[in-house]
């Protein structure tokens, strides 16, 4: 199609959104001193910043297409060629820890302090990423074992002065008996079923604890939650931020390396089966209720223990944060970085996390520009930011032969 | 387990018909002014959930946008009425044209929206259109804040007090009766529209092929049929369910509801 | 005295009021290949996902003795459960993991065979490294007998149709049947692949000690292959004997031929 059609129809595109918003752009109704303002000014802007938006989306779009006709041969993502390739891989591994190791010292505490809400997310979505991402499940009420975890430190602190490293533990059991408990009667339900009842559970949570005055404190929450301590030790302020931040990264690592070794054994290969096709999967002998039980449970236990650190982190927790639009963007952090590819979920809840706050220099624009940045993501890019190339086991002939004589 | 599941249900029914009963034998009166404020509002909540299983039964997809297209329509039956109010129009006029272009302007919406962030990621996996739905849905909620504003907003009653209804009016008000007649009206020309027009077949026949995987993305570049459905959806399900008398007549319902703000608008409005 | 290995008595379906199977009876001696034949809509896909646990049978009885186990009848047991007592099936229409490569595919056949749970998934003792290793090298001589080695590591969406077929018996010989099920194995092959598929049924036999029972539209091979017919029609058992018997068959004949009978 020539340049001057696509200019016509972006012209039709900016025509069309002009009279669109024009009751909501233009007109503004002062009731109070009964007088109308007519901002014409939004008119034309509206009609020039489509008609650019309209010529980049359709080009982008265009290009798009032609990409998936050319090349069908899979493309693996660039973070996952340099992990693969041994001459960069080493490199690329060490100047990430020491950026990340040298981040706290380098940044003020604020930065620290974002980075750090920034790996809970991490956290929350490779924990929910076993749950969405692996087993297929959709659950909206993630957020439920959220606020397990973060009341049970909160709670037992409180009343039986444990400490986070107690709890820690103590709340990863709790998280995951919450799991089975909440995952026992919904998840024979299926595909967007099973997100409303999840959604209806996450919110059940949340009013209990807004409403249940003696136990949780109702929506006053509850304050004054220490900061955890190096054996017995009490860090200042600032101290306490580092020593928090390393603890983050360090239950990242191991949420990783357990996600990982989880995803590449035997019940891993279940759950993408059952994604795949249940009633196949039931004739193989996989335990289709059984399974799906774990990858809930599992994800609940790294939702406790991200509460315990969120609750840890912030000193303060009340029932506001733990609404359905957290479940919501702890989902948006799977589905953009990269359904079932942890390298994904870290880039997406670093981008969705940390973008809003630096975001924060357009102020009250920023939910606006995070919103159209969601469907711009999914638009261009539908299988997340960072796609997951699932490790396949490669068998290897030789390897085998090595393997029967040293067992005859 | 069956005989479970039939006894739990059986008894809950009863528990609740028991205090049902029970306030209807206390006080009649009362009772009736309760259950028609009830009926009201399940019938704007009906209109919504149809829109909603409409959209839901032919892209399935749980479309988190709903509620923000629903706004939009309220939203513009609010300035329309303003500005018509304030040039000294006709009240009936102005109730009309408030109601027409809020069909028009969600309808519009709709259509945008299902264009942009939708169509794209019809052969995408299926949350990547969930999530491009609620990122839309943030769009519309802060688009609409931003020009022009989070705050509450007054919506004066446009429906008169009519003569004839005067001696019921303290069971059902006139702007009551008003919303349970256009619901059931609107409810019976959706089905005859789903039912027997050739538009509504070719919507029905759409999730059916959906679902049996037979579509090919050739069968979908050429649908005219799901922008049309949506189209249809938007029109029917928001606007043409004039769901927005709701809004028109606020009073009618309950006090603290007669003012308009962004957020009653998240993705389920009953909870807020 | 030797007890059949399957027995199912007096199997009844109703999918409410309608009769997909009624009152069949089936059994299956050890080592025996039996077909199950019948018009289409007859039942018998039905009739399989009945004995695996796909539907609960609204009457009737589904007995196994596996060899050198007691007889043990399976009702109200899972799909998965019926797979761990030995029991394994394919689909009429493939149902492979595409997502995954051939030796994944045969790996979670092996799954209800492996012990290890999450801890050990998460802690990765010796113990479950050998296991996965033994999954693996188990699995990849399946694939050698089926005739899939070469295709190890491809994806099973890649594969040919023939070998997709090949695949799903490789994947369900994975969880150590004693009897398999093959809804339709040859649909859709050539003749080259069907002869193949014969040599290996026959040789499934004779070297896996597995019983078969198959679904199966293609007369030659079901002629050539079973030691024993069963002829369903309209949810019903209308004949059963060895492959002359049911050759000459009068209901059979009407049966299958029954609309061009009338014509004529």
């Amino acid at each position: 199609m020539p340049i001057k059609n696509h200019i016509k129809q972006s012209l039709i595109i900016a025509f069309w959104f002009m009279i669109l918003t024009f009751p909501i752009m233009v007109i503004k109704v002062n009731a109070i001193q009964q007088t109308i303002d007519f901002r014409w000014a939004n008119f034309l802007w509206v009609g020039i910043f489509t008609f650019f938006a309209s010529m980049i989306w359709n080009y982008f779009l265009r290009r798009n297409e032609e990409q998936k006709k050319t090349d069908i041969a899979d493309d693996i993502p660039l973070v996952h060629r340099l992990l693969q390739n041994d001459r960069f891989r080493r490199p690329f591994l060490g100047l990430l820890a020491a950026f990340f190791i040298a981040y706290p010292f380098v940044f003020p505490m604020y930065h620290t302090s974002i980075m750090i809400s920034a790996l809970v997310y991490v956290m929350l979505g490779l924990g929910l990423n076993i749950v969405v991402g692996l087993a297929g499940l959709l659950d909206l009420g993630y957020v439920a074992f959220y606020a397990v975890g973060a009341y049970a430190y909160a709670l037992l602190n409180l009343h039986f002065g444990l400490s986070f490293w107690v709890v820690l533990p103590m709340s990863a059991l709790l998280g995951t008996l919450f799991g089975v408990l909440l995952g026992y009667p919904v998840l024979r339900l299926r595909g967007d079923y099973l997100a409303i009842v999840t959604l209806g559970f996450g919110e059940i949570i949340r009013i209990v604890l807004e409403n249940w005055d003696d136990f949780s404190n109702g929506p006053r929450g509850i304050s004054d939650i220490p900061a955890p301590t190096f054996f017995g030790h009490h860090f200042g302020q600032h101290d306490a931020m580092i020593y928090m931040y390393f603890i983050v990264i360090a239950l990242v690592l191991m949420t990783i390396f357990f996600v990982n070794r989880l995803e590449n054994s035997k019940i891993g290969r279940a759950w993408i089966a059952l994604r795949d096709d249940e009633i196949a999967c039931q004739a193989m002998g996989i335990d289709k209720f059984k399974t799906k039980l774990t990858a809930f449970a599992l994800g609940a236990t790294w939702a406790a223990m991200g509460g315990v650190v969120f609750a840890a982190k912030t000193s303060f927790i009340n029932p506001m944060s733990f609404t359905i639009w957290e479940s919501i963007t702890i989902l948006c952090v799977v589905v953009i970085g990269g359904m079932g590819s942890a390298i994904g979920v870290i880039a997406g809840a670093l981008v969705l996390i940390l973008l809003p706050e630096y975001l924060r220099a357009v102020a009250e624009y920023r939910m606006l520009v995070f919103g159209a940045l969601q469907v711009i993501v999914m638009v261009f890019k539908p299988d997340g930011l960072i796609k997951s190339v699932r490790k396949v086991y490669t068998f290897n002939v030789q390897e085998k032969a090595i393997h029967e004589q040293t067992h005859t | 387990m069956r005989w479970i599941n039939i006894g739990l249900g059986l008894a809950v029914t009863g528990i609740i018909g028991f205090f049902v009963v029970r306030e209807l034998l206390i006080d009649p009166l009362y009772f009736f002014e309760l259950f028609l404020g009830g009926l009201t509002r399940g019938s704007i909540y009906a209109l919504i959930a149809l829109g909603y299983t409409m959209v839901y039964g032919i892209i399935q997809l749980i479309n988190f946008a709903h509620g923000e297209i629903y706004m939009i329509g309220a939203m513009t039956a609010l300035i329309v009425a303003s500005v018509l109010g304030l040039w000294g129009w006709n009240t009936a006029v102005i109730a009309i044209l408030a109601v027409v272009f809020a069909i028009v302007y969600s309808c519009a919406y709709g259509f945008t929206v299902e264009k942009i962030a939708y169509k794209p990621l019809r052969n995408s996996p299926r949350l990547s259109a969930l999530i491009s739905a609620i990122g839309m849905s943030l769009f519309l909620q802060n688009y609409v804040m931003l020009a022009q504003t989070p705050d509450y907003l007054p919506f004066k009653s446009l429906i008169p007090d009519f003569h004839f209804w005067e001696p019921y009016a303290h069971i059902i008000t006139s702007v009551e009766l008003t919303i349970i007649i256009t619901t059931v009206i609107v409810m019976i020309l959706l089905g005859i529209l789903i039912k027997f027009t050739r538009i509504g077949k070719a919507m029905r026949s759409l999730p059916v092929m959906w679902d049996r995987s037979t579509f090919s993305s050739d069968f979908w570049q050429g649908s005219k049929p799901l922008s049309q459905r949506f189209w249809v959806v938007s029109a029917l399900s928001r606007a043409q369910c004039w769901d927005r008398w709701y809004w028109v007549f606020p009073k009618a319902i309950l006090p603290d509801i007669s003012t308009v703000n962004m957020k009653m608008y998240l993705p389920f409005p009953s909870w807020y | 005295m030797n007890k059949p290995i399957l027995n199912v008595k007096n199997l009844t379906m109703n999918f409410g009021g309608l009769k997909a199977l009624d009152d069949v009876t089936i059994r299956l001696e050890k080592g025996q290949i039996a077909a199950l034949i019948g018009p289409n809509g007859a039942g018998k896909t039905t009739f399989f996902n009945c004995i695996t646990g796909i539907y609960e049978p609204t009457t009737g009885e589904v007995l196994i003795t596996p060899p050198g186990k007691n007889t043990q009848s399976l009702r109200r047991l899972k799909p998965n459960y019926v797979t761990e007592r030995g029991i394994a099936r394919t689909f009429q229409n493939i149902r492979l993991f595409h997502g995954m490569t051939v030796l994944e595919n045969v790996l979670i056949g092996r799954h209800c065979r492996l012990s290890s749970g999450i801890i050990k998934a998460m802690l990765q003792p010796p113990s479950q490294k050998n296991e996965e290793k033994q999954a693996v090298f188990d699995s990849y001589e399946i694939l050698e007998k089926i005739g899939l080695a070469k295709y190890v590591n491809d994806m099973a969406v890649n594969l040919p149709y023939g070998a997709q077929r090949r695949l799903e018996i490789a994947r369900a010989l994975a969880t150590d049947p004693f009897l398999l099920l093959l809804d339709e194995p040859a649909a859709g092959m050539n003749p080259q692949e069907t002869k193949e598929l014969d040599d290996l049924i026959l040789w499934l036999r004779d070297n896996e000690d597995v019983s078969i029972l198959l679904i199966e539209h293609d007369m030659k091979l079901v002629m050539s292959l079973s030691d024993w017919i069963h002829v369903v029609d309209y949810g019903k058992k209308i004949a059963e004997g060895t492959a002359a018997d049911i050759k000459a068959n009068p209901e059979v004949i009407k049966a299958y031929l029954g609309e061009e009978s009338e014509d004529a």
